[in-house]
C-alpha cells in the first residue's frame, strides 16, 4: 500500500486536479476557438465566392491530413518567428495558449465538416420557402436554418468536446500544464509511472463520463421537444 | 457509472500493490541467487536509455544508438559475458523502468541524487559532469539576471528540472519540462530563453549549431555519473562495479572519453 499512500498526498493530487483544471479549461477554450474558426470555414465552402471556398478547403485539408502533434509543435516553435518576422518583436508564448490556438485550429477543420453537414441536411424546400416569404440570407440562417441544424449538431458536437479533452494531453510534450504532463512530472519525482497514471485514467474518465451523462440527458430533453 | 468507478479504483490499488512489490527484495531470496539470476532474460542485459543526449547517447544516421553510454554498456556485457540489448525509452521513465524490472540497467547519464537512490540501486561512480545553462545568441540573454521574466526548460524528471525549481523565485522566471532536442529548437526560435542541461550535451548542442548557442552559468551543480539497477539485482551491481574498478581511469577509459567528447568538441 504504501506506493499509493507516498504518491497519492493531498500535495500531490491537487497538483494533479490543478493539471485536470487546465485540461478542462483547455479542452474549453479550444472548442469555442474552433467553433468560430469551424463556422467560419464552413460559411466559406458553401459560399459562392470562390478564393473563400478555395482558402477554407485548403486550411480544412493542411490540417485534416497532418498529425496534431506535428501542429502543436510546429505552432510552439514558430509562433516567436512568425510574431519577430510580422511585428519585429519576440512574442515568448505561454505552452498552454499555444496548445489552445493550436488545437482550436485543429478543431476547427473538423466542426467545419460537422457544421457544413448540419446545415445541409436541412431540407432545400425551407431555403426556397423562407425566400418566399422575403427572408434575407443572414435572417433565414439565423432564425431558420441554425436553430434545426443546431440540434442535430449537438451529439457529434460534445463527442468533439469530450475528443478534445483527451487530445489536451498531447501537450504535455510541449511542458503545458494539464492533467498528463502533471502525472509525468509526479511519476519522474517519485520514480513511479503507474500511480499518477492511474490517477489520471480515473480523473479523465470521471470528466468525460460526466459530460456524456450531461450529453445523454439534454439529447432527450430536446428529442421531446421534437 | 459508480460501479465502473469503483471497478477502475480496484485496478488502480491492484496495480499499485503489484507495483510495490517489486521494490525491496527478502534478503534470503537474494542469497542463494548469482547475478546471473538477476537478469530478466539468461544471457541478455538490457539497458534503458534515452537516446536524445548526445554525446552520452543519440541516434545515427542508421536508427542505432551510439555513444558513451551504449559503448560502456557494450563494455560492461562483454565482461559479463552476456549479450546486450539497448532499450530506447524517454528519460522520466528510465528510473521508474528500471525498478519495475522492465529493463536491467538504466545506463542515461544517471546523476546520483538520494531521491534516486531510494528507488533503484546505483553502481559506483564512472564520471563526474556538470549542469550549465544554455540560451540562444540571437536574443540578448548573457546571464541568469536576465531571464526575469522568461520561460526556462530543463527535461522531466533530470537533476535540471529540480535546479530550475529551486532557482525560479531568485531569478523570477517561469518554467517548464521539455525534451532536449525541442528545447534546442525552442531556444532558437525564442519560445524558451534558457535551457538547463548536462554540460556535455549542452557543448555537443551547440557545437552542432555553430553560433546559435551560447552557455550563461557553467557548474551550477557538481554530480556523480552511475549506472542504475534493480534492488533486487545486488549481485549485479557488485558485478558492474568490478568491471568499473578495472575500467574506470584505464587507457581505454581515456581513449573511450576522447573519442565521444573531443570529437564533439573539435
Amino acid at each position: 500500500m504504501n506506493a499509493i499512500e507516498r504518491i497519492l498526498t493531498p500535495e500531490n493530487l491537487k497538483f494533479m486536479l490543478l493539471g485536470a483544471k487546465y485540461s478542462l479549461l483547455i479542452a474549453i477554450f479550444a472548442l469555442i476557438g474552433g467553433s468560430v474558426l469551424g463556422l467560419l470555414a464552413a460559411v466559406a465552402k458553401m459560399s459562392k465566392i470562390k478564393p473563400a471556398r478555395i482558402i477554407a478547403n485548403i486550411y480544412v485539408e493542411v490540417i485534416r491530413g497532418t498529425p496534431m502533434m506535428l501542429q502543436i509543435l510546429v505552432l510552439y516553435l514558430c509562433g516567436p518567428v512568425i510574431t519577430k518576422a510580422l511585428f519585429n518583436f519576440v512574442f515568448t508564448p505561454n505552452p498552454v495558449l499555444v496548445g489552445i490556438i493550436a488545437i482550436a485550429i485543429n478543431s476547427g477543420a473538423y466542426s467545419s465538416e460537422l457544421f457544413r453537414s448540419a446545415i445541409q441536411s436541412v431540407d432545400k424546400g425551407q431555403w426556397e420557402a423562407a425566400q418566399t416569404i422575403g427572408l434575407s440570407y443572414t435572417q433565414t440562417m439565423k432564425e431558420i436554418i441554425i436553430p434545426q441544424a443546431f440540434k442535430r449538431i449537438l451529439p457529434p458536437y460534445i463527442n468533439e468536446f469530450i475528443v478534445l479533452i483527451k487530445d489536451s494531453s498531447l501537450l504535455a510534450n510541449i511542458g503545458a500544464v494539464e492533467l498528463l504532463h502533471s502525472a509525468q512530472v509526479i511519476g519522474a519525482k517519485f520514480y513511479n509511472y503507474l500511480v499518477p497514471l492511474l490517477c489520471a485514467t480515473v480523473m479523465y474518465l470521471v470528466v468525460t463520463l460526466f459530460i456524456s451523462f450531461c450529453a445523454r440527458k439534454l439529447e432527450r430533453r430536446l428529442a421531446e421537444s421534437d | 457509472m459508480k460501479k465502473l468507478l469503483a471497478l477502475l479504483l480496484a485496478f488502480a490499488m491492484i496495480f499499485a500493490m503489484a507495483a510495490c512489490g517489486s521494490q525491496p527484495a527478502a534478503g534470503g531470496d537474494t542469497a542463494e541467487k548469482t547475478w546471473e539470476d538477476e537478469l530478466g532474460t539468461k544471457g541478455l542485459l538490457r539497458v534503458g536509455m534515452a537516446a536524445d543526449y548526445p554525446p552520452y547517447e543519440s541516434y545515427d544516421a542508421n536508427g542505432n544508438v551510439v555513444g558513451l553510454d551504449p559503448d560502456f554498456a557494450e563494455l560492461m556485457a562483454d565482461y559479463l559475458g552476456v549479450e546486450l540489448e539497448i532499450v530506447p525509452m524517454s528519460f522520466d521513465t528510465i528510473v521508474s523502468a528500471v525498478a519495475a524490472g522492465t529493463v536491467d540497467m538504466g545506463l542515461s547519464c544517471f546523476s546520483y541524487t538520494e531521491e534516486r537512490a531510494a528507488a533503484v540501486l546505483f553502481t559506483d561512480t564512472y564520471m563526474t559532469s556538470t549542469q550549465v545553462c544554455f540560451a540562444s545568441t540571437q536574443h540578448g540573454i548573457n546571464s541568469l539576471e536576465d531571464l526575469k521574466g522568461g520561460l526556462v526548460a530543463a527535461g522531466n524528471g533530470t537533476t535540471g528540472y529540480y535546479l530550475m525549481e529551486e532557482l525560479a523565485p531568485t531569478y523570477g522566471y517561469d518554467y517548464q519540462t521539455s525534451e532536449i532536442a525541442i528545447m534546442a529548437e525552442a531556444l532558437k526560435a525564442g519560445t524558451l530563453q534558457a535551457g538547463i542541461t548536462e554540460q556535455c550535451v549542452a557543448d555537443s548542442y551547440i557545437a552542432a549549431n555553430p553560433g546559435d548557442f551560447k552557455i550563461i552559468a557553467n557548474d551550477m551543480t557538481v554530480e556523480e555519473i552511475k549506472a542504475i539497477a534493480n534492488f533486487n539485482s545486488p549481485k549485479l551491481v557488485e558485478k558492474i562495479n568490478e568491471f568499473l574498478a578495472d575500467f574506470v581511469g584505464s587507457e581505454a577509459y581515456d581513449e573511450l572519453l576522447v573519442k565521444w567528447f573531443e570529437q564533439e568538441l573539435e
